[in-house]
């Protein structure tokens, strides 16, 4: 038998797996008042998924069907504790193509045409050009084109391709000359800070727009754009004006000889840009003609697939684990309520009394240090069936707030891809991104709270 | 160490010219939009064709700018993934290429380069 299969990595895998399932099982031999049969199997299935998702043995979606097996095999079977019966157990399985995620991969088929045909750096382009030559509007300019792609694609994405296009800049400053860092910083942020602005920009959002639907309390893509973008705004000049300070610019003029496109944009390339638009358009109007955003989302799909525009690689590179994610998560949630976990959880919190505005503060604040250390769809999937349960709060303003708070928390090189793409170019410490990134993760906390709070 | 190939998952061979056993090569990319690269190995003794590669992803010796290029088109939930991806790559290249050369040096693969292909990966 080739024993290869049993790498050091791989046993520690499978010793961290058995202690994450014992530790599951553990819970579920506790008899606390008030929870049921299927909610102290649900405490055993989170803690076992939180421990996973918080050592990541393994990459995040491998948890989320191991989450499912196990709701499956211990809550979904006919006759279980759920009182079930033989097709009960397709509740577990809906979330995984739910409209959210199918929301998600219309955004995922976009971004990819975009990328694919070199529209993403000729719109960056198309925005540096004109930012002058002052280090803080190239700052800014870097910033914003990196925020408004983040919206549309992926945050690792923005990030790598506006990092590739700084580096050049960078290198042409002295050694020692402060605003490099103030540039490699501004990237990632400003891409940390885009994905909260559309409900495809990352997964959190998607995650809260789902558990919203599971409840009956869906948000429309304009309604969910409404909220975040004012933050996106305001986050975004705060962290400009804060690292400005922090890293001052050295140098009078930076130079970003970004040459003009010379070639015109093709057809293939026009006729990308109008589907773009066309279906973006369809999204915010969703309130007038009535079609799901998520149905919409199947336009991309159909056309760019349809006429070969993408092909069999582009769909194998489509970003299914993040899929998978989010299906998890709100897998996770259907048994959370369903078994009543959810609401003994929030029993056991003494919200009784206190004000709303430190409530979500308090969530704010989790969501912010949990996603300081683990993926900010895990803190997502983990936190918001239990915020959304709350009583004394609408389920869209703790769901908006949690979701949010999870991408605004940006302090350590970890705590999102952004970040860690940022630090491994080399030209900041850990020290200069827990400087700038805490400073902005403590206003992003305060900042999205008030903002929920007094306006929605 | 020489590695038996029969149990061994890996080995490496230089690519021949089938006209004149030269190793010496040109590498010519051919890019066009929307396409995925391919590149066109000619003998640059006697400009026959030796092989057509499709680039799926593209390592250039500045690992960094590299990896990139490469995350443009990956999508990435974990910090912490993706800080151990972005440590790694450069050594992972570094040391594989070292490893390349020492297999070919102790123990190049004597079939041809469309039989490794075609035995040890097929599709």
């Amino acid at each position: 038998m080739n024993l290869e299969i049993l790498t050091p990595k791989n046993i520690k895998t499978i010793v961290i797996l058995a202690i994450a399932l014992s530790a599951g099982y553990a819970v579920t031999l506790i008899h606390p008042d008030g929870l049921s049969d299927a909610g102290r199997i649900t405490f055993g299935i989170f803690t076992t998924a939180a421990l996973l998702w918080i050592i990541e043995p393994f990459p995040l979606y491998v948890t989320s069907f191991i989450i499912v097996f196990l709701e499956v095999v211990f809550l979904g079977r006919n006759g279980g504790p759920l009182g079930l019966d033989k097709s009960g157990y397709t509740i577990f399985l809906t979330p995984f193509f739910g409209s959210v995620v199918l929301l998600f991969l219309g955004g995922f088929v976009m971004a990819s045409a975009v990328k694919r045909y070199g529209l993403d750096e000729r719109i960056s382009r198309s925005i540096l050009r004109h930012v002058g030559t002052r280090p803080s509007r190239v700052l800014l300019g870097m910033m914003v084109t990196t925020a408004f792609l983040s919206m549309w694609m992926s945050n690792t994405a923005t990030t790598a391709l506006m990092i590739a296009v700084a580096i050049p800049v960078i290198k042409s400053f002295p050694h020692e000359e402060p605003f490099r860092k103030a540039i490699i910083l501004g990237i990632p942020f400003a891409a940390n800070i885009g994905g909260i602005g559309t409900p495809i920009g990352t997964p959190p959002n998607a995650i809260a727009m789902g558990i919203l639907e599971q409840m009956g309390r869906g948000m429309s893509f304009a309604g969910w754009m409404l909220r975040g973008i004012p933050v996106v705004i305001v986050l975004l000049a705060t962290c400009w004006v804060l690292l400005c300070r922090l890293f001052p610019a050295g140098v009078k003029n930076i130079n970003m000889s970004i040459p003009a496109d010379e070639e015109r944009l093709d057809h293939k390339s026009i006729f990308i840009l109008v589907v773009f638009a066309v279906v973006v358009l369809l999204w915010l109007t969703g309130g007038i003609h009535g079609i799901p955003s998520s149905i919409v989302a199947i336009i991309p799909l159909v056309v760019f697939f349809g006429l070969g525009l993408l092909g069999d690689d582009d769909l194998k590179e489509m970003g299914w684990g993040i899929l998978f994610i989010i299906g998890g998560g709100m897998s996770l949630g259907v048994a959370m309520k369903q078994s009543g976990l959810a609401d003994w959880i929030v029993g056991l919190i003494p919200f009784a009394g206190m004000e709303i505005f430190l409530i979500l503060l308090l969530f704010a604040t989790a969501a912010a240090v949990m996603t300081t250390f683990i993926s900010n769809s895990a803190t997502a999937n983990l936190l918001m069936p239990i915020v959304t349960g709350i009583a004394a709060v609408a389920p869209e303003t703790s769901a908006v707030t949690v979701a949010i708070a999870a991408s605004a928390a940006m302090i350590l090189p970890i705590s999102t891809p952004p970040n860690a793409i940022a630090y491994g170019s080399g030209y900041v410490k850990v020290s200069d991104m827990i400087k700038g990134g805490s400073i902005i993760t403590a206003i992003s906390t305060v900042f999205i709270t008030l903002f929920i709070y007094f306006l929605f | 160490m020489e590695k038996d190939r029969t149990t061994s998952s890996e080995s490496a061979r230089t690519e021949h010219c089938p006209n004149c056993d030269s190793t010496s090569t040109k590498n010519n990319m051919y890019f066009c939009k929307g396409e995925k690269i391919r590149v066109y190995i000619e003998c640059a003794e006697c400009g026959e064709f030796v092989a057509r590669y499709t680039l799926s992803a593209y390592t250039s010796d500045k690992s960094y700018e590299s990896l990139l290029r490469r995350l443009r088109f990956t999508r990435i939930n974990s910090g912490k993934r993706a800080k151990n991806m972005v440590e790694c790559f450069e050594d992972n290249v570094k040391t594989e290429f070292d490893h390349v050369l020492s297999l070919i040096k102790q123990n190049e693969d004597e079939r041809m380069i469309e039989n490794i292909i075609e035995e040890d990966f097929p599709e």
